[in-house]
């Protein structure tokens, strides 16, 4: 495996916000291009820093790990949405800034 | 508790609900690496697995893991068990300081200093230089303003400079601000930050009579407090000294507290400084790196250090810190213990740089020698260098107006952690907080991007090293930090308290 490490996603196993999110996340480490193409979203990822000690391999299974793991709290939001607003709300009533 | 309804009712087969939950990888190399943590600060360490089995409603209900998930709210059971009004408690608690206005109110009575420190945060002008004291009306309206907070305990914090250089205005500030208190009977504690270099009787007199404290700055052994602290003379460390030796034997051993600013040359010596500390009788010492304000920019080829050094710096000076405790000795460290106390307690510290809303402003205020207002001190330093757009005010503005400055407005709008991008997913959000001065000053924007910014290492660095020593099972170790939670000795604490 070379530089740049590409990626091809199944839109619907990682929605491109999750993408998003995992390729903001390594920014120290990887610059990722992120693509769209029909149900496809490709990554293209080049070291953030000439002096990266990170081969391509390791890259490749840190950005998918990042993928799985920003997927996993996607669904985790999403089955939890609305509980966070209702309990900072409750918690928060009175000290002027809960609205 | 509630004022609305919340429905609470199981659609479907599963015999659970997920709360909010976060989670992040540790990288610790133990089988469960993964730590939970819910937006009330409770946490759990759990592995993949069951991390998948908790997300997809595969726990088993008789399993001790469910009962822990129960029990520390990550999960529910809809129609069973309503988790919410003691969820509700526990985030008012640990988000207890949003329900009053600011209660440290800081006092620039003058820029005059005798040290020409190269990393200065603060800024200073020459002793005999004028215009830089802040002025009879300004420190009225700012007593003013003080009080126009509605917090119960307030700190009245002088600064400078060296504000011991404008020893009359601190005089007649705390005269003003008892006088005022006989009716408003608050609970105040006044504090001056300086050298101890221009102490005198009538000084210590003063303090005794209004029980003022003194916080001052021990960087180490003489020669590193010398180099980091240049006077004419070359004597700061032999002054602050005796300084500290004076204060103590006229108010009482803890009337005085030091505070270590860290340069380059620091960050080779920690055991070198704490055991400075010890021989000074101190109870607490206070690591923090260099922050990038005031001249400390402009001296950063020299003086300034990757966070990474901070952190490996830390590291050593805890561990040895953390051996002589065993030892007998007590000696805390402060940004430790406010760390621990917002993982292991309900509450949180309340410290400013670790509050999320950001306390920046609304835990705390500054009034400056120019009679401008600012929501904190790094907010001012960052004047020192050519940067005023983060004042909120002048200090004859009412404290109502001062808060909705739309300098207020914009450090909230960046100002709340849990919504920020980066700290939103990530698990140590309930421990930390959100430092939109500091990341204006140092990326130019107020939200930042958090993987380059040095607060969030900083903070990420030194809690992933508390939840590992927390976890790794070392009961001395563990003893040490409870120690410095509960304010105890070593000895008084018995059996590690902690879970997880
Ligand atoms: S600043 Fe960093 S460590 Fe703190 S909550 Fe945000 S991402 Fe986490």
């Amino acid at each position: 495996m070379t530089w740049p490490v590409t990626l091809k996603l199944d839109s619907a196993a990682y929605p491109l916000s999750v993408v998003q999110r995992a390729a903001y996340s390594l920014a120290d480490t990887v610059t990722i291009q992120v693509g769209i193409e029909a149900n496809q979203i490709s990554l293209t990822a080049h070291p953030a820093e000439a002096r990266l000690t990170l081969s391509p391999e390791q890259a490749h299974s840190l950005i998918l790990q990042h993928l799985n793991d920003f997927a996993l709290r996607d669904h985790i939001n999403r089955e939890t949405v609305g509980l966070r607003e209702v309990l900072a709300r409750a918690a928060l009533a009175g000290c002027g800034i809960s609205q | 508790m509630w004022d609305f309804p919340v429905t609470l009712i199981a659609t479907d087969a599963k015999h659970y609900r997920l709360l909010p939950f976060r989670f992040m990888r540790m990288n610790t190399g133990h089988d469960r690496d993964i730590l939970l943590t819910s937006d009330t600060g409770e946490y759990m360490h759990v592995n993949d697995a069951q991390l998948r089995a908790l997300s997809y409603f595969d726990v088993q209900a008789s399993t001790p893991f469910y009962k822990d998930l129960l029990a520390r709210h990550f999960i529910y059971e809809p129609g069973r068990h309503d988790p919410f009004p003691e969820m509700a408690a526990q985030y008012r608690s640990r988000k207890d300081f949003l329900f009053q206005g600011p209660a440290l109110h800081l006092f620039v009575v003058t820029l005059r200093c005798n040290h020409t420190c190269q990393y200065c945060q603060v800024s200073r002008a020459p002793l005999g230089g004028s215009g830089h004291d802040l002025s009879e009306a300004d420190a009225q309206a700012a007593v003013d303003r003080l009080f126009e907070s509605n917090a119960p305990a307030l700190t009245v914090e002088f600064q400078g400079g060296e504000p011991l250089l404008a020893f009359e205005r601190v005089r007649q500030i705390v005269e003003w601000v008892v006088e005022r208190n006989v009716v408003e009977q608050r609970d105040i504690q006044f504090v001056i930050t300086t050298t101890l270099h221009h102490l005198t009787e009538e000084i210590l007199d003063f303090a005794e009579l209004n029980r003022i404290q003194f916080s001052t700055s021990l960087d180490g052994p003489a020669p590193l407090h010398n180099a980091n602290r240049p006077t004419p003379s070359r004597d700061s460390y032999e002054r602050t000294v005796k300084g500290i030796q004076w204060v103590r034997e006229r108010l009482g051993h803890d009337a005085v507290s030091a505070l270590t600013t860290l340069t380059s040359r620091s960050l080779e010596q920690p055991e070198a400084i704490i055991d400075e500390y010890v021989s000074q009788g101190f109870s607490s010492i206070s690591l923090r790196p260099l922050s990038p304000y005031g001249f400390a920019t402009k001296s950063a080829h020299r003086l300034d250090y990757p966070i990474e050094r901070y952190l490996a710096f830390y590291k050593k000076a805890l561990t040895y810190l953390l051996r002589i405790n065993q030892q007998g000795v007590y000696l805390s460290e402060s940004y430790t213990s406010l760390l621990l106390k917002n993982i292991l307690t309900p509450f949180s510290s309340g410290y400013v740089d670790l509050r999320s809303p950001a306390g920046a402003g609304t835990a705390a205020l500054v009034y400056n020698y120019d009679g401008y207002v600012y929501p904190s001190d790094e907010a001012r330093m960052l004047l020192e260098m050519g940067e005023d757009g983060l004042r909120l005010g002048t200090v004859q503005q009412p404290l109502s107006e001062l808060l909705a400055s739309p300098v207020m407005n914009a450090l909230l709008a960046s100002g709340v952690a849990e919504a920020l991008p980066g700290c939103s997913d990530c698990a140590l959000v309930p421990y930390c907080g959100a430092d939109p001065v500091e990341h204006y000053a140092r990326q130019a924007d107020p939200i930042g991007h958090r993987v380059f910014s040095s607060f969030c290492k900083k903070n990420m660095g030194l809690l992933k090293h508390l939840f590992g020593l927390l976890g790794d099972g070392d009961d001395n170790v563990q003893r040490v930090l409870l120690s410095w939670l509960n304010r105890r000795s070593y000895n008084d604490v018995r059996f590690p308290g902690y879970r997880g």
